[in-house]
């Protein structure tokens, strides 16, 4: 693999990788994560919770676009991102208990 | 790659925008022109012809389905606006195992029933905007991801600027390339809210196909169940099963009514809802143009006697928020003066994102020596992307005005004419060499656009007359948008002739 793709070329795929797949799962985990922060942090009925998390959710997915190109490396960004899903995730399965 | 922001940014800036370009601007050219939607649909349904509505319409409109429509479970009667003179009732007849609906479109002043050539009007781009055509095969998808896109385009463009502001006031003119950067720079600035708004209000309003992952997991029918949780209608109509007679002089209502819409032609839709039962109800509904809401305030009254009955309470937050977006994508609250400037913003996002596309293609080939096949697609895909499509447009008009008025699938036919069009240019601009492909394409459709006023005016005169007779300003205003058209075409390929000479 190495030797047929440059490391630029990796790097590139990589970071497109992240902004797309990884952005869009991160959007995902927030429509999920953020109910529970909506009904508990501001009383908002179950629906309201899910109609506004899933309307936020594209702010979350439109900075994971942007940070998967501006972080130091591919890398880094993917763990980003794969650590903020994680944490949302949490907020989600916490609310479900 | 540089982890420095702002150069991450003006790469990010150069390839999101490369990738979906072409995409970006048929989606903006065609949503541009759905302002006008109801306009275009009434100068290519010019049967309907030009005579003001007289006052007479909705007490008419109801004797004649008084007639026509005896026994039916509902009956609708869509007004005719200061937009668009189209008056059109429709019934539905129970009937097993498949209601039938009938419609009927009346002339607005001797109210009997005409025949409108088969078309779908301005609606054609509407539809095209964000289905692509493709409206089966995910086109609604590839019209989200485009939304996705110019918000990245959007951001990563700001901080492109080194200098935001002095940038907005330096034209240079000495250097054509310059000249379009300094433009690009420009009318970004001024489209930032309106391209912001746009493309936000867009991913809003699908987010039941592009974000169902929540909903689908919290309710068990998805998007449906939680719609009905936030949204509020009017309580389901119930049978009495006792025959009675619908109210058909409509004065009565209409004085309810004027109390509270005050405003002039408040109402755009009337339906009856079982008229020929004793529960049955009469819903007006308003226009649009009192509220930035895409929501449609309706009024209930009985149809047997006319006194006003419950209405429906106001929505959830939520489901207001992603209605406010909803309705100032469709703008459908615009005044004419509004509704031109909003106009004027679509077409200087369509100038952005066709400027950026040459910019891409003349910054590079400016650069390198030897052209790799990149380069040759792209500049071949600007020419159809940009001028093949304004083509494709006046290639719709065309087969709207020429083709014989009882052909089968007639409405299918335009779209194909239009869509052939765009593949013709496509071609055209692959077997010319690409300057001469630029001039030529602009002549043709410089000379199609000014032509088209003339070809309808041949084909019958009586519509233009009319139109000029009783001062329809719609009618008249298409036209003179051709010929505008035209005549940029023509002047934009005089002076790149002269620039190439």
């Amino acid at each position: 693999m190495l030797q047929l793709f440059s490391h630029y070329q990796l790097e590139i795929t990589a970071r497109c990788l992240a902004a797309t797949v990884g952005a869009y799962c991160f959007a995902i985990a927030s429509s999920l994560g953020m109910v529970p922060v909506f009904i508990n942090l501001f009383g908002s009925l179950q629906a309201d919770a899910v109609y506004f998390a899933t309307l936020y959710s594209y702010f979350f997915g439109f900075i994971a676009i942007i940070w998967s190109f501006c972080q130091r490396s591919a890398l880094l960004a993917w763990r980003d991102i794969v650590m903020a899903c994680v944490i949302l995730m949490a907020l989600h399965f916490w609310g479900t208990i | 790659m540089k982890p420095d922001f702002r150069k991450t940014m003006i790469w990010l800036h150069t390839y999101s925008g490369l990738v979906l370009g072409w995409l970006l601007l048929a989606i903006f050219v065609t949503g541009t022109l759905s302002y006008f939607n109801h306009e275009i649909s009434q100068w290519m349904k010019p049967e309907l012809g030009s005579k003001p509505v007289s006052s007479m319409a909705i007490n008419q409109s109801l004797q004649r389905l008084n007639t026509d429509a005896s026994g039916a479970i509902n009956w609708r009667i869509n007004l005719a606006t200061s937009r668009n003179n189209h008056l059109k009732l429709s019934w539905t007849m129970a009937n097993k195992p498949k209601n039938i609906r009938h419609s009927q479109t009346l002339d607005s002043q001797s109210f009997q029933p005409i025949e409108v050539r088969d078309t779908q009007g301005g609606n054609f781009f509407r539809t095209f905007h964000y289905t692509l055509q493709l409206r089966d095969y995910g086109g609604r998808y590839f019209a989200g991801i485009a939304a996705m896109m110019m918000l990245v385009g959007i951001f990563s463009g700001i901080f492109t600027h080194r200098r935001f502001f002095r940038d907005f006031f330096t034209v240079r003119l000495n250097n054509v390339l310059k000249t379009l950067t300094d433009l690009h720079a420009v009318v970004g600035i001024i489209t930032i809210p309106f391209c912001f708004i746009l493309s936000v209000s867009a991913l809003f309003i699908y987010i039941s196909m592009y974000m169902p992952w929540s909903m689908d997991h919290h309710y068990d029918k998805g998007s449906r169940e939680l719609n009905a949780l936030v949204s509020t209608s009017l309580p389901a109509l119930i049978p009495a099963n006792i025959a009675a007679k619908p109210i058909t002089d409509f004065t009565v209502i209409l004085a309810q009514v004027q109390q509270q819409w005050p405003e002039q032609n408040a109402i755009k839709r009337i339906s009856y809802e079982l008229p020929f039962d004793a529960n049955g109800r009469i819903v007006v509904s308003r226009h649009k143009s009192m509220s930035l809401s895409n929501k449609t305030q309706v009024l209930a009254f009985s149809s047997v006697d006319g006194h006003a009955l419950t209405g429906a309470e106001s929505e959830r937050t939520a489901r207001m928020l992603r209605r406010i977006f909803y309705g100032l994508h469709e703008a459908l609250f615009a005044s004419a003066g509004l509704r031109w400037l909003l106009f004027f913003m679509g077409s200087a996002s369509c100038l952005l994102i066709a400027s950026g596309m040459v910019m891409w293609l003349n910054k590079r080939l400016a650069k390198v020596k030897q052209r790799h096949l990149g380069h040759y697609l792209v500049e071949r895909l600007n020419i159809a992307g940009i001028i093949g499509l304004i083509l494709a447009i006046a290639g719709y008009f065309y087969a709207n005005r020429l083709l014989d008025f009882n052909l089968a699938q007639r409405a299918d036919a335009e779209i194909s004419v239009f869509l052939l069009t765009w593949l013709a240019a496509l071609t055209y601009s692959f077997i010319r060499p690409a300057q001469r492909a630029w001039l030529e394409l602009l002549l043709i459709t410089a000379i199609a656009y000014l032509l088209l006023p003339f070809v309808d005016f041949i084909l019958n005169p009586q519509w233009l007359l009319q139109a000029w007779q009783y001062n329809n300003w719609v009618y008249l205003g298409v036209d003179l948008a051709l010929l505008t058209t035209g005549s940029i075409s023509l002047i934009f390929y005089c002076w790149l002739r002269g620039r190439n000479n």
